[in-house]
């Protein structure tokens, strides 16, 4: 039989844990310590420069750069190209706050003068690549009969704008001002379609989507929603040339871009003829085109 | 519950260990909220408080998750006790089902309200024709608060009435109680403790809702603008109203938390 000592008998773990010598109750410790600390320090991976390229996006941009980034691809076959979208002040914000990236395009101008003001992109890089104009979307089905902007005085109609932190919104907002001044639209037509706002989305993409669900009636969002994911549900009515905003679409390279001559390139190829009939197609312009 | 080792006697030692141990998660729970109240300074707020904006979320915020809790609760207790009480394949179904939420993400839970009650739907349709409009109303918020936090209740309450020994009930019931005199003097002071702790729960996951919301009730200042949907978005209007939103947010749930500590309503007592 075997004889159990009398330590293991009586005295539970926890009370053991302590009867260790102090020296392996601290190296234990420390090395928990150091590989909480190891695991959080972990380097980035090292970008391969000559590899890989990684553009943040605005959101307007998604099917334009998606056929554009393809056509550069097919260029460039060894060039890992990855584009991310999401809102310019958002993408803006995550650039300030260290989000790595080679290239930023932003969908107006105040969002990259932002960007350079706090030094997160090479002002010397920045290039205007296409312009947007807004638009009046409706449902495809649109039970509210809207053909025009008159039509939004109506009662009762639910309109999804843009936030106003976001391009978009922006945009909507100068549309709004310029549209108060006119005459024949006037104050009636602003206060109309600030009483019929029901929601303000946190970025394009949102407000064409509720609109191609059905459950706006109306919404300003860009031109060139007549292309894109949710084109298919949705009609765009071109807004009068007296109240119409127009934002210019600008790449530029990051400070933090890994790779220079191949950022360049990208932006050269953006600026490109190729490039451009890639945005007409898309319903942008072109940044030298008399667009209204 | 009742299992539980008694604390550790005052002057006896304990080992170091887990401490040392626990201090990376305690580091990173406390440190990032540190720093969040502590950029922000009373100057800023009373600043911010002016703008009638920061308010109403404040306000639209309070007002929904307290509707949320209340309806959660009114609609939650009698459930809870039918699940308690009850054992069979539809009751672990039921169980089943209320617990979805809780693992859905929030945004495919405002996905799943918009196709129910957004005009498009049956009931939404329906509810239309009778002009009653649901997507983009307070409502609509509420709606959204209800679905992701009511199980947080349930889940509570159950658990608190299933602790309730049914021996005890019976013999309520023999010296005369019955209906609510059951219900107000045996079951729920004995499962208090587990409905508050839950309710305190829930109410938690209604005020920082924001997946849900944003999609399926929009966002409108003073309408459906809560103070999580205003954090995201003023996080772009100089960040001022974002960082004091979040201290308004973290101050209300200190109070909260700290009040229902003092009640004996644990948050151990909300886990089943």
């Amino acid at each position: 039989m075997r004889r159990t000592h009398p330590i293991d008998q009586t005295i539970p773990i926890s009370s053991r844990i302590t009867m260790l010598p102090r020296y392996s109750t601290w190296a234990l410790t420390g090395a928990a310590i150091l590989l909480t600390c190891l695991a959080a320090c972990k380097p980035s991976p090292a970008r391969s420069a000559s590899d890989s390229l990684t553009v943040l996006a605005a959101v307007s941009l998604t099917s334009v750069l998606s056929d554009i980034g393809k056509a550069f691809n097919a260029a460039h076959p060894s060039v890992n190209l990855q584009i991310s979208f999401g809102a310019s002040n958002q993408l803006r914000i995550q650039l300030e706050h260290g989000a790595s990236g080679d290239l930023f395009v932003s969908a107006d101008r105040r969002q990259m003068d932002a960007a350079v003001a706090a030094g997160i992109v090479d002002p010397t890089s920045v290039r205007v690549i296409a312009s947007n104009t807004v638009a009046l979307i409706v449902p495809k089905s649109n039970r509210a009969g809207i053909t025009g902007i008159t039509d939004l005085m109506r009662p009762g109609l639910r309109i999804v704008v843009a936030d106003p932190a976001v391009p978009l919104g922006h945009a909507t907002r100068l549309m709004l001002e310029r549209a108060v001044k006119i005459p024949s639209i006037g104050p009636p037509f602003v206060a109309a379609f600030e009483h019929a706002t029901v929601s303000r989305e946190e970025n394009a993409a949102a407000v064409v989507a509720k609109i191609a669900l059905n459950e706006g009636d109306a919404a300003i969002a860009y031109a060139s929603d007549a292309s894109g994911p949710h084109s298919g549900d949705v009609i765009v009515l071109p807004l009068p040339d007296s109240i119409v905003v127009r934002t210019d679409i600008l790449a530029a390279r990051t400070s933090r871009a890994v790779n220079h001559p191949l950022a360049d390139e990208f932006i050269a190829f953006l600026c490109s003829d190729a490039s451009s009939r890639a945005f007409i197609s898309h319903y942008f312009h072109t940044p030298d085109s008399k667009a209204p | 519950m009742s299992t539980a080792n008694p604390p550790t006697a005052r002057g006896s030692s304990l080992s170091p260990l887990p401490a040392l141990l626990a201090t990376p998660l305690l580091l990173l729970l406390a440190v990032p909220v540190i720093l969040l109240v502590s950029r922000t300074t009373p100057g800023a707020i009373i600043d911010e408080l002016r703008h009638p904006e920061t308010r109403s979320a404040i306000r639209l915020s309070l007002l929904t998750s307290t509707s949320a809790l209340a309806l959660s609760v009114v609609l939650g207790t009698p459930l809870a006790y039918w699940l308690s009480r009850s054992r069979s394949r539809l009751t672990l179904a039921i169980e089943t089902l209320v617990d979805l939420p809780i693992v859905l993400p929030p945004s495919v839970a405002g996905v799943a309200l918009l196709l129910t009650f957004g005009r498009n739907a049956p009931i939404g349709r329906w509810l239309e024709s009778l002009d009653i409009r649901i997507a983009f109303t307070t409502t609509a918020v509420v709606i959204a608060q209800v679905f992701v936090s009511s199980p947080y209740y349930v889940r509570a309450a159950r658990a608190g009435f299933a602790s309730v020994n049914t021996d005890l009930q019976a013999a309520a019931r023999i010296d005369g109680a019955s209906g609510w005199g059951l219900v107000r003097r045996i079951l729920i002071p004995l499962a208090g403790r587990s409905l508050g702790a839950g309710a305190v729960m829930c109410w938690a996951r209604a005020i920082g809702e924001f997946g849900a919301t944003i999609l399926f009730a929009g966002n409108l200042p003073g309408v459906t603008q809560t103070m999580p949907l205003a954090v995201y978005l003023g996080f772009e209007n100089g960040l001022d109203r974002a960082l004091v939103l979040s201290s308004v947010l973290i101050a209300i749930s200190l109070i909260v938390l700290i009040g229902s500590r003092l009640l004996g309503w644990r948050m151990s007592h909300a886990v089943m």
